[in-house]
């Protein structure tokens, strides 16, 4: 008889469920996207700067805008495509200038969580641009993820700042 | 027929030596290794069915109320969805001692409320196929694949329950694990669904539930050294 609290007690531990999976549900964006900003750097100093009837896409996208005619622009938000290619190239225009960026970058599949499933990250590598409206780009951050980390610093020859701020 | 007849009669010899140890005289001891099933894992079956554990305990009654124990385990685990298929599977084992708290009044029982450590090391492979990333910019990437990797991890455990005497050498009892993790093999694709024996793969720590049936092999009788003698009745 003694045994009965101790029996009942062990019977109520098979009620508890074994609660370790908890997936939960999936709310976050899953595209890992390119942080840039636009810069200018000469004798006074380094400074942001914006970018007026902005427009930027993909080169083989050209019919797909990423910003169009935007106004006031400092930073940029921009994906990545999934495949292996060795660089992608991105068209832009402020004002009358146009140029191309081209992004050296080798993406990788990584998990979110197991409710969201997976991500593409990007390792930037090298960028390469036209030198019309850029003067330099550096890589600060070369790891694109789901962070809004900075990658890209963009620095807009200063000649040209003036005459598209 | 002859062969079949011998195993009988073997058997028969081995329930008449283990009933000769049980029906001996109450002033002894019973011991002997005690082999145990998780039940817990069963409650997976409605709760978490993509996951399967099976897990194993040997312990045995070395000293008095001192009790090293053996546990170990195999791990299966199949995720469908939509968006990607995961596999991961491995084994685990964990060794350390229980230690009887309860102060028993005759030599015979063996009920146990014990607390004792353990040491858990786990290995598994995983891998996801089937990846799809829905894109509304750049196409959308389908059928991409992460290869098999290999994790390894080790902790400590704290652990503490109790356990009855249901039957003759039959036992039951639930025990629960507070887990700390010392360390894992690090993945840079994915941190595992689950380390078998110990949770979550992104956990740093952890609680695992254990509702063991066993049986004890009786296989010797030794007279303890310390008893607590029965308390006087109140005049």
């Amino acid at each position: 008889m003694k045994r009965i609290p101790y029996i009942l007690l062990m019977l109520i531990i098979l009620l508890i469920p074994s609660c370790e999976s908890g997936e939960g549900v999936c709310t976050k964006d899953i595209i890992s996207r390119v942080n840039a900003g636009f810069y200018v750097r000469d004798s006074v100093g380094e400074r942001d700067t914006l970018l007026n009837n902005f427009t930027f896409s993909g080169a083989l996208r050209p019919d797909s805008l990423i910003y169009d005619s935007a106004a006031g622009v400092q930073k940029i938000v921009f994906p990545l495509p999934h495949s292996t290619e060795a660089y992608t190239s991105f068209l832009f225009s402020a004002d009358a200038l146009t140029g191309t960026i081209n992004i050296y970058h080798t993406p990788s599949l990584v998990l979110v969580s197991y409710a969201c499933g997976f991500t593409t990250n990007h390792n930037i590598y090298r960028v390469s641009h036209d030198t019309l409206l850029i003067d330099t780009v550096s890589i600060v951050n070369p790891l694109v993820n789901l962070s809004d980390e900075e990658n890209l610093k963009i620095y807009i020859k200063p000649a040209v700042a003036d005459t598209v701020v | 027929m002859k062969r079949t007849s011998k195993y009988t009669s073997s058997l028969l010899l081995l329930i008449l030596l283990f009933s000769s140890l049980s029906a001996q005289q109450q002033g002894s001891r019973v011991r002997g290794p005690r082999i145990g099933y998780d039940l817990a894992s069963l409650t997976l079956l409605y709760f978490d069915p993509e996951r399967k554990i099976y897990t194993f305990s040997v312990d045995y009654e070395a000293w008095q109320d001192i009790y090293p124990v053996i546990e170990f385990g195999y791990q299966n685990v199949v995720l469908e969805r939509d968006n990607y298929r995961y596999g991961s599977s491995g084994i685990f084992g964990r060794a350390g001692v229980d230690v009887n708290l309860l102060k028993y009044e005759q030599p015979n029982v063996y009920e146990m409320f014990y607390a004792g450590f353990r040491y858990s090391i786990a290995y598994l492979t995983h891998q996801a196929e089937d990846i799809m990333i829905p894109d509304d910019y750049f196409d959308g990437y389908y059928g991409g694949s992460v290869m098999e990797n290999q994790i390894n991890a080790h902790w400590i455990s704290v652990v503490g329950g109790i356990r009855v005497e249901l039957f003759n050498n039959v036992f039951m009892g639930w025990s629960v694990l507070a887990n700390l993790k010392l360390a894992q093999t690090e993945d840079v694709n994915m941190v595992p669904y689950n380390i078998p024996g110990f949770g979550q793969g992104g956990k740093r720590a952890s609680i695992v539930f254990n509702f063991t049936i066993a049986y004890r092999i009786p296989l010797q009788r030794y007279n303890p050294k310390k008893i607590v003698k029965k308390r006087s009745e109140p005049l």
